[in-house]
């Protein structure tokens, strides 16, 4: 309970240090996005459509597995799931409320066995090691992050592709899965390339900006086409759900790469790029938020363009 | 420590293969060898991250256990936004009898700044840091001379041989000889599949200008070729 507690905490400073440094105003814009998302959660469980209260298991999923620190606590002896199961526990809080408050025992016992078992979850070390080497070597070199983010996110987007596959009969299956292999996809740009390799690729800071906005929507829409093509065959009637989707996903590429741009320096890892993409892309599903997405891509390109003149 | 035939690969790529070391206890050994010929990979084996094919480790006739063990890896782990007082706290997770403020004498870093603020040798300074406050019998070093000042790779040193004399066992990698000849009982030279040489103290002089012959004479052939095909035809 020690150790657990101690990650809380330390977690807890963590976030307080990032909103700090975005500043008063982002960071209550931040706060507000994630009220008025948990919010809206409520207001379909309210409605009698509780299974939305089971989006938080996703949403963990997610930072299960971009934790990066495994290998780090096996070499302090530490057990790797102990540290996470409270933080997950708290943020899971609202949602299991929520389930709470409608009585609804089986969601509630699922959530909770599953924040128990989700920090087991490693799976990579247990695939052969060079299984994921294949897998984006078909793509040309200059779609590197591409090829880096297939090998190293891979498993997630072939088990959401396939569950979203599979699940395509039912009307809301490939939309969820759509705005997952979205943020999946938006992550690829996590990593800021050699400032050699702008100049290389590029003439200028907006061809590149062009170029690389280009190339990741692209590749997103041949990942999507086939679940966007199963959706629209088994439910026509809900092509504007599939629309819309589309439209979050191709909007959060585009943002990815001006994200990375606006805030660029040779080699670095922008660790809070999915936390960020997240937040930009839960505006999509609070109606008076849709322009933020659109306004946070335009501030961001301005931006990018004036971080990578020095560098052409 | 014994390292009983130890074979390791990657998929079909073996890397090692039919290794036999001995690592005497209280001792301190080096493990040279260019890049790519498995030195971390072995350092992985014996901490157990990295499987073996075949063979066995032992530490005083029994199968090696992962809290025997501090590893210092190449590249650390730090969770972004943390400070290095944070840092060293998480290692005292897992020893509670470890002191910050003694241990940040050895090289008195700002730990009150965020570790993302850190220089690389800072950076090494303070995972190095972590590693002796968990206080294991074994300690696995991997580069710890990397990118870190003149003055702290003689600390480095000072508190290796302090740590030997303390009773540890240790074992490191290093590019830089010199460093290796100045605190090692013995240094092995890890060549093609894991065969290694093995020189001891007063072998190193040996071992140096081997090295330096060796070397030379093979890279300078490969840098005159390297450097003819950027020539404008």
């Amino acid at each position: 309970m020690r150790i657990s507690f101690f990650f809380l905490k330390l977690h807890a400073r963590r976030w307080y240090r990032y909103l700090s440094e975005i500043g008063l105003v982002h960071a209550l814009f931040v706060l507000g996005l994630v009220v008025f998302g948990t919010y809206a959660v409520w207001a379909q469980v309210a409605q009698g459509r509780q299974y939305i209260a089971l989006i938080v298991l996703p949403l963990l999923h997610s930072l299960q597995y971009y934790r990066r620190d495994h290998q780090f606590l096996v070499l302090l002896g530490l057990s790797v799931a102990v540290p996470y199961r409270l933080p997950y526990l708290v943020l899971a809080l609202p949602f299991l409320a929520m389930m709470l408050a409608v009585g609804h025992w089986a969601y509630l016992a699922l959530s909770v066995a599953a924040i128990f078992l989700l920090p087991l979850l490693h799976m990579r070390p247990f695939l052969p090691h060079n299984w994921f080497l294949q897998l984006g070597s078909f793509l040309p070199y200059r779609l590197f992050e591409w090829r880096c983010g297939l090998r190293q996110y891979g498993l997630a987007i072939i088990i959401l592709w396939l569950a979203g596959a599979a699940l395509s009969v039912f009307p809301v299956a490939v939309p969820i899965v759509l705005f997952f292999l979205a943020l999946n996809t938006s992550v690829f740009q996590l990593m800021a390339e050699p400032k050699e390799m702008l100049t290389a690729m590029a003439s200028s800071p907006g061809h590149l900006l062009r170029l690389k906005a280009m190339d990741q929507l692209a590749l997103h829409a041949l990942l999507t086409a086939p679940l966007v093509a199963l959706d629209l065959w088994f439910h026509p009637q809900y092509w504007y759900i599939v629309l819309y989707v589309v439209v979050i996903g191709a909007v959060t590429q585009v943002q990815a790469v001006v994200y990375k741009y606006s805030l660029y320096r040779p080699g670095q890892r922008f660790e809070s790029d999915s936390v960020f993409q997240l937040l930009v892309m839960s505006s999509f599903l609070v109606p008076f938020l849709l322009p933020i997405p659109f306004w946070v891509a335009v501030a961001n390109y301005k931006k990018s363009i004036r971080q990578l003149t020095p560098y052409f | 420590m014994n390292l009983i035939d130890i074979h390791l690969s990657y998929g079909k790529e073996v890397v090692i293969s039919g290794l036999n070391l001995h690592v005497p206890p209280q001792s301190v050994m080096g493990l040279v060898g260019v890049n790519g010929v498995g030195k971390t990979t072995l350092l992985n084996a014996i901490f157990g991250t990295k499987p073996l094919t075949q063979g066995k480790i032992e530490w005083e006739g029994s199968p090696l256990q992962p809290r025997q063990i501090a590893f210092l890896e190449t590249e650390q782990f730090f969770y972004p936004k943390i400070t290095g007082r944070e840092y060293l706290e998480i290692c005292r997770l897992a020893n509670k009898k470890a002191d910050v403020d003694g241990l940040n004498a050895l090289f008195d870093l700002p730990l009150h700044k965020l570790v993302d603020t850190y220089s690389t040798g800072m950076k090494k300074k303070l995972a190095f840091m972590g590693v002796l406050a968990l206080d294991r019998p074994l300690l696995l070093l991997d580069e710890p001379f990397n990118g870190v000042d003149l003055e702290s790779v003689e600390r480095i040193k000072l508190a290796i041989n302090h740590l030997r004399l303390g009773g540890k066992t240790i074992l490191l990698t290093s590019h830089i000889l010199e460093t290796l000849t100045d605190i090692c009982d013995k240094i092995v030279v890890l060549v093609h599949r894991g065969r290694a040489e093995s020189y001891e103290k007063a072998q190193f002089a040996e071992l140096t200008q081997h090295m330096q012959q060796t070397l030379r004479s093979k890279a300078g052939a490969q840098v005159a070729k390297a450097l003819a095909s950027l020539a404008p035809s």
